[in-house]
């Protein structure tokens, strides 16, 4: 492998990452016990919170890094949450949801992909289509298979926690580590699969160069069709197992709109992370810790409860922020435009 | 089947229209040797680029047969194009700025990590597509090219920090990694200076010597005349006729080029300039990329005189044109028109102070493709009548405006369907006539002209000539900025020859011939001018 | 038109007569517009769209159990006998579709609608409740601040566009959270104008601010607002400078910047004006059908005004029969379920199918296209092009079979896991069918292979659920011996058709 290519100021930000959180541990550790169990509880519900977001995130990253853009998240999320709560329900295997949702997923976003691609739809409306058809049918099954309003029966088969016995007496490390999803520390790896799939491999190749400047990737005899087509259903794939991770990792029913704007959440955390993995998974940590700050006010400061909302809309103001004033983010530069290949006449 | 060895590559009677209904290629037969430089030649819109495409297997024909080293080929992609050892540079270079060379070359034949590599079993390839690609072998290979070839590079910079020239070499090194031996060449020259042409040229007489064929797409006779065994000269998608160089003078291919035998020269009367309409003092306009691209330039134009800028595209042209149309503000310096300070200013004051500017990228600032003939006309000046009435000027008039644009129409012999179809529908030289009326029915003091004639046949591109002209007669002072030698050596009354952001020498016509303002072009000062001197 | 036009022009005093003369043009105007091809393409583009969308809507009704006749009968009753619930339904629809309309004419995506609605009735709300005023005073006091409020909070997005170069659609989409949030805090028991109550919403509003209502139950002033925002918005669009230089911007920003068009302000003006649209949705909304403001009110009336927008062309009068239609289909979604049963989320999957096949205008063409040179080569070699017309269609028949026979299958009781691997399979065959459609249609050479795959794959399905239940499903057999021989007639005839064309 050769390390020039990666750039010295990526590293240095590496390095400076790896260092704040040995210094975070270490402060941890010198905290009193009690304290150490709360900051515990608040970086497990960081991570339960974060999930969802970056693996959505990651998707629309795929998306985009492609050239096609996908606000149908939200959408796409919701059907595999109710895929996954489906399959299991019915299956009584988790596995066999989580597998459901991916594939669920695939599927709805290979609708986008071929409105988008093959038909060279406007993305942000066809996104929109996504999204009201995800939430219309997600709802309209909910009343189907289990015969209630807003809310399905619980699934008793959810996703089975790894546990690590050998944490649970510390401190810090009990209560944030020692019960983990499997689906948790999977968003960890599939951040570093993806940073090796868009950088080292001849697929994330030819993806970035999709993105862009298709006229290029075409010129070299790569298909630009099929390349931002997968791209697109790698994206749905990951939505999918994130809005499952709602409905048989962390919870255990489906319930009607569960993602609640987390589809959205998801694309701000991949500008915020400025389309890179390990962007994207910072920035969804951090939306994540955002969120689990509002349930921790409600636990220990119920005297900051008024102002739920404001905590609740930090990570909208500060991508807002970002965008407005720091304007950093570089989006890749065909997004959202279809390519046509002969474009005289 | 004997005959067809000695090609590498034959085009049997071509045809390709495009959807729009414009027919691009009408049964063109073409045969090449191995080992031989053809020139294809044509004017801009002649269908050479569509033809090489189709070659490359960017497009398909219609009908027709293309015949590679003797086997007839059904090319779907590039990539079955690339197998057969197709290569082509582009005249806008296929290159991604934010990618490295090594990425920018390997891109889409990459090579896999020699353990790892399963490309040979059975659906190894979609494996293959995410297992690590060998970019340290890539880059050994890619400098090792580049030795062989006299064209180094370094194959860890990004494409955005190199010079348009090293770009290039950039492609050629691309065709020669995926081991190419028919090159395709589309307008390789147009971005380069005259020395970076020579030296292209030796590099591909190398190439020629090593057994490689060369196509080299070019509208610019003296090219095809130094370089080329051969010469395919097409015009509107036809194949005119194929000449060998030594059979043949630049006289006779323009005359097959445009169809009929071609006047150099415009005539124009001799006129004595009047006022200072366009003062330019030491400005200094920086680009995007907050680098400065002009460098301190002063000129004056006077009314009833021609000003031509004269330069290799890429030395500060574009900026220059931008600051004098309020579109960049400068870092520094003063532009006065008539003695109104417009530097700084915003481009509705510009032409408020009755300058008028004909943009050199049509598509781009000039027209606007989905509004009709009838608001293009009025674009610019839509905001105050006859084009606008009512309160505050706030309504449109649209009848005015139906009559204005009839009138134009008529003037300068549109050819349309109607004043209330869409631009788009217009040909490219009628687009460009709208422009030009529209921009010169303000009755201006001022006109920046540039590249007016770009892409344009030869009947229009006289027309407009004939335009300037006439405006030049009239009291008018006109800013010519071109590329093209010929056109800046015919219209203007002085000549500045623009490089690297300033005004290197300002010359007349009769006493500047073209090798001159070709050196200064290239950097050159009057003192250095003689043949040989090496440039840095 | 012009016909029933005259009397009224010889009525008319001679003063007159020339207004009436400019208003009758302004009409031929409409009509010629109406009737030319741009428009009759689009429009014919939007009824195709909004068909197949039901067509695809009926299967899934028929994968769900209900019966689609059934539905769409009384869909279209409820529609038709609730004219005032239609129309008001409409309403607030109309103003959000024409809110992201005009911005898109202006090149920008506004797809924050809800957000800019919710803050105009916020401002009405707290306007119409906190200040009396005398009775026709307040709810045009309201509305004004409802719009004021709404164009604000659109600039912001507008000003960051234009000044900093943050997109659009991030920006609107962000702060439409964020007015959402805001003002449910604004009426929670936390916020500053909570009423009270365990619901957080303000207290009642005055009565001298609320709209008449003009039709019906329902319909209040609201709809004629929105209609006249119709004509104004199309004015404004197509016969003004400002319109003219936002269309400009939105075409091509640099040929607009050369022609000293200040495109940010342009761009921040549009986004504004586009905001205060939306706003003057949520504002006739709040004062017209609610007597006070509530967190959460508006179910995602700005969401469906992009919907209106797009499936309207981004034209006033296309955005105006498209809120129509979507108001129809809300008001006949009630008589729906209450009378077939079928929830009224349906409602919502035909919305989202239509903007799907909306957002792909060309899957429309494709389909012309391909069916007039299918219609050309059956007329002209019945023989030849008949068999794949006909795979074609078996392939589009076998994709609602499999999905109907997946559906038999998922009520049985005995649910083992080989029934539910026969219902995976059967879902693969429909997804298949569609790519048999696909190719056959458009003599792809690849539709053959995927004609065996479809059999092999109703034939395992058969053997599955065989496997898992014991008992033998006949529609998975019968339609693999029929893609059997599809596939025999198929590869026969290509290779008789090569072998002829070689001899040639």
């Amino acid at each position: 492998m050769n390390w020039r290519l990666i750039n010295w100021q990526s590293q240095y930000r590496t390095l400076a990452v790896l260092a704040s959180i040995v210094i975070g541990l270490i402060a941890i550790n010198f905290m009193p016990v009690e304290q150490q169990a709360i900051a515990g509880w608040l970086v497990a519900t960081t991570l339960q919170m974060a999930t969802p977001l970056v693996l959505a995130g990651l998707g629309g990253m795929y998306s985009e890094r492609g050239g096609i853009v996908n606000i149908g998240l939200e959408g796409i999320m919701l059907m595999g949450a109710f895929t996954g709560a489906a399959v299991a329900y019915y299956a009584k295997d988790p596995w066999l949801g989580l597998l459901g949702a991916v594939m669920v997923g695939g599927l709805f976003a290979s609708i986008h992909g071929v409105a988008c691609v093959k038909y060279k739809g406007n993305h942000i409306v066809s996104g929109t289509g996504i999204i009201l058809f995800g939430t219309g049918l997600s709802t309209l099954l909910l009343e189907l298979v289990w015969h209630q309003k807003g809310q399905g029966e619980p699934v008793t088969n959810t996703v089975p926690d790894l546990m690590f016995p050998a944490l649970l007496d510390h401190p810090f490390l009990g209560p944030a580590f020692s019960v983990i999803s499997p689906i948790v520390l999977f968003m960890f790896i599939i951040t570093g699969v993806s940073w090796f799939v868009l950088f080292r491999t001849p697929f994330g190749l030819r993806l970035r160069a999709a993105g862009e400047d298709p006229s290029t990737l075409d010129s070299a005899g790569v298909s630009v069709q099929w390349t931002r087509f997968i791209g697109v259903v790698i994206s749905g794939c990951l939505a999918g197992l994130g809005g499952a991770y709602l409905s048989i990792g962390f919870g255990s029913a489906f319930a009607k709109e569960m993602t609640s704007g987390r589809g959205f959440i998801s694309l701000a955390a991949m500008i915020f992370g400025n389309w890179t993995p390990f962007g994207v998974l910072a920035a969804g940590l951090f939306f994540g810790f955002l969120i689990s700050m509002n349930y921790f006010i409600q636990i220990y400061f119920p005297i900051l409860l008024p102002f739920a909302n404001f905590i609740a809309m930090l990570p909208y103001v500060l991508v807002i922020i970002a965008l407005g004033l720091i304007r950093k983010s570089v989006p890749p530069k065909a997004i959202a435009i279809p390519y046509e290949k002969e474009k005289k006449g | 089947m004997s005959m067809s060895m000695e090609y590498v590559v034959e085009l049997e009677n071509i045809t390709k229209t495009f959807p729009g209904g414009v027919q691009a290629n009408k049964d063109v037969t073409l045969r090449i040797q191995k080992g031989e430089v053809i020139g294809l030649l044509g004017e801009n819109g002649a269908g050479k680029s569509t033809l090489m495409n189709m070659l490359y297997g960017l497009l398909q024909p219609d009908s027709g047969k293309i015949i590679i080293n003797g086997e007839e080929v059904n090319l779907k992609s590039p990539q079955d194009a690339i197998v057969r050892g197709v290569g082509m540079v582009h005249q806008h270079f296929k290159l991604i700025p934010v990618l490295t060379v090594t990425e920018n070359v390997v891109l889409g034949l990459e090579p896999i990590l020699k353990k790892m590599d399963v490309r040979s079993i059975p659906g190894g390839r979609t494996i293959g597509a995410v297992l690590p690609i060998d970019f340290g072998t890539a880059a050994k290979r890619i400098t090792k090219i580049g030795d062989e070839n006299g064209l180094p590079v370094n194959p860890n910079s990004k494409i955005q920090d190199l010079s348009v020239g090293l770009q290039q070499r950039v492609e050629i090194i691309k065709m020669l990694y995926r081991e190419a031996d028919i090159l395709i060449l589309d307008e390789p020259t147009s971005v380069l200076t005259p020395h970076e042409v020579d030296e292209l040229f030796v590099t591909l007489k190398e190439f020629v010597k090593a057994g490689k064929t060369i196509i080299l797409i070019t509208h610019k006779l003296r090219e095809s005349m130094a370089l080329c065994d051969r010469i395919c000269v097409l015009r509107d998608g036809a194949l005119v006729g194929t000449v060998a160089r030594d059979d043949t003078s630049p006289q006779d291919l323009a005359q097959m080029m445009v169809g009929r035998p071609v006047v150099f020269t415009t005539e124009k009367e001799p006129k004595t300039p009047g006022e200072v309409i366009l003062s330019v003092q030491d400005l200094h306009v920086l680009d995007n990329r907050k680098l400065e691209k002009v460098k301190g330039i002063d000129f004056e134009v006077h009314a009833g005189e021609i000003f031509g800028i004269a330069g290799v595209q890429g030395n500060g042209q574009t900026e220059l044109i931008e600051a004098l149309a309020g579109l960049r503000k400068p870092k520094s310096g003063i532009i006065t028109v008539d003695n109104i300070r417009i530097s700084g200013k915003r481009p509705r004051f510009v032409r408020e102070a009755k300058v008028s500017h004909i943009p050199e990228d049509r598509h781009k600032r000039g027209i606007i493709l989905p509004f009709t003939i009838e608001e293009n006309i009025a674009l610019g000046n839509h905001y105050r009548p006859p084009f606008a009435g009512g309160p505050l000027n706030a309504v449109l008039d649209l009848d005015t405006t139906h009559s204005i644009t009839e009138n134009l129409v008529e003037q300068y012999s549109i050819k349309l369907s109607s004043t209330e179809a869409l631009a788009s529908t217009l040909s490219g030289g009628n687009q460009q006539k709208v422009v030009v009326a529209r921009e010169l029915s303000t009755k201006p003091r001022l006109v920046i002209a540039a590249q007016p004639t770009r892409g344009l046949d030869v009947g229009a591109t006289e027309y407009i000539h004939e335009v300037l002209i006439a405006l030049r007669d009239s009291g008018v002072a006109v800013l010519l900025i071109s590329a093209e030698l010929d056109e800046i050596q015919n219209l203007a009354d002085r000549i500045g020859v623009i490089y690297d952001g300033q005004i290197v020498a300002v010359k007349s016509p009769g006493e500047a011939t073209q090798t001159e303002l070709g050196l200064l072009m290239a950097g050159h000062t009057d003192e250095a001018s003689e043949e040989g001197v090496a440039i840095s | 038109m012009s016909v029933t036009q005259n009397p009224d022009v010889e009525d008319t005093s001679d003063n007159s007569s020339e207004l009436i003369a400019r208003i009758e043009e302004y009409y031929k105007g409409v009509i010629a517009k109406l009737t030319g091809e741009e428009f009759t393409n689009q429009f014919y583009w939007s009824i195709g769209s909004v068909l197949l969308a039901l067509v695809v809507s009926a299967v899934i009704m028929v994968m769900a159990g209900y019966n689609p006749g059934v539905a769409f009968v009384w869909l279209s009753y409820g529609a038709i006998t609730k004219l005032d619930q239609v129309l008001w339904y409409a309403s607030p629809l109309i103003l959000t579709g024409l809110s992201v309309a005009l911005a898109f004419r202006c090149g920008l995506f506004n797809i924050g609608a809800e957000g800019q609605l919710f803050m105009g009735s916020m401002a009405s709300a707290l306007l119409a409740y906190l200040f009396a005023f005398p009775i026709v005073v307040h709810p045009i006091l309201c509305l004004a601040v409802g719009v004021l409020a709404g164009a604000g909070y659109g600039f912001l997005a507008g000003l960051l566009k234009a000044y900093r170069g943050a997109h659009e659609v991030v920006t609107t989409m962000m702060l439409s959270y964020i007015a959402i949030l805001f003002t449910s805090w604004l009426v929670s028991q936390n916020g500053p104008f909570w009423d009270g109550s365990m619901v957080p919403r303000t207290p009642q509003f005055y009565d001298t601010a609320l709209l008449p209502v003009i039709f019906g139950n329902y319909l209040h002033l609201g709809f004629i607002i929105a209609l006249m925002a119709v004509f104004g918005v199309d004015y404004l669009i197509n016969k003004t400078v400002l319109g003219y230089e936002m269309r400009a911007v939105g075409h091509n920003i640099d040929a607009a910047e050369n022609a000293g068009i200040d495109s940010k302000k342009k761009v921040a003006i549009a986004l504004g004006i586009s905001g205060g649209l939306s706003g003057l949705a949520g504002s006739t909304e709040i004062i017209g059908t609610f007597d006070r403001f509530t967190a959460n009110w508006s179910a995602g009336l700005g969401w469906d005004g992009i919907t209106v927008a797009v499936l309207g062309n981004n034209n006033p009068f296309g955005v105006l029969a498209a809120a129509l239609f979507f108001g129809a289909l809300k008001a006949g979604s009630n008589t729906m379920q209450v009378i077939a049963h079928v929830p009224a989320e349906m409602i919502k999957v035909i919305q989202g199918l239509v903007v799907l096949f909306v957002a792909a205008p060309r899957i429309i063409s494709w389909l012309v296209d391909h069916s007039q040179t299918a219609k050309d080569a059956v007329e002209k070699e019945p023989a030849k092009a008949l068999p794949w017309v006909l795979a074609a269609l078996f392939g589009l028949s076998s994709v609602f079979i499999a999905l109907g026979t997946a559906r038999n299958i998922m009520v049985l009781p005995t649910l083992t896991p080989m029934v539910l691997v026969s219902i995976l399979i059967l879902v693969l065959v429909a997804l298949t069918g569609i790519l048999v459609f696909v190719t056959e249609f458009t003599h792809d050479p690849r539709g053959s292979f995927l004609l065996l795959i479809i059999a092999v794959g109703w034939l395992e399905a058969g053997i599955a659920f065989y496997v898992g239940s014991g008992t033998i499903e006949v529609t998975s057999l019968i339609m693999s011996a029929i893609s059997f021989l599809f596939w025999f007639a198929l590869n026969f005839l290509a290779k008789g058709t090569i072998e002829e064309g070689e001899g040639s």
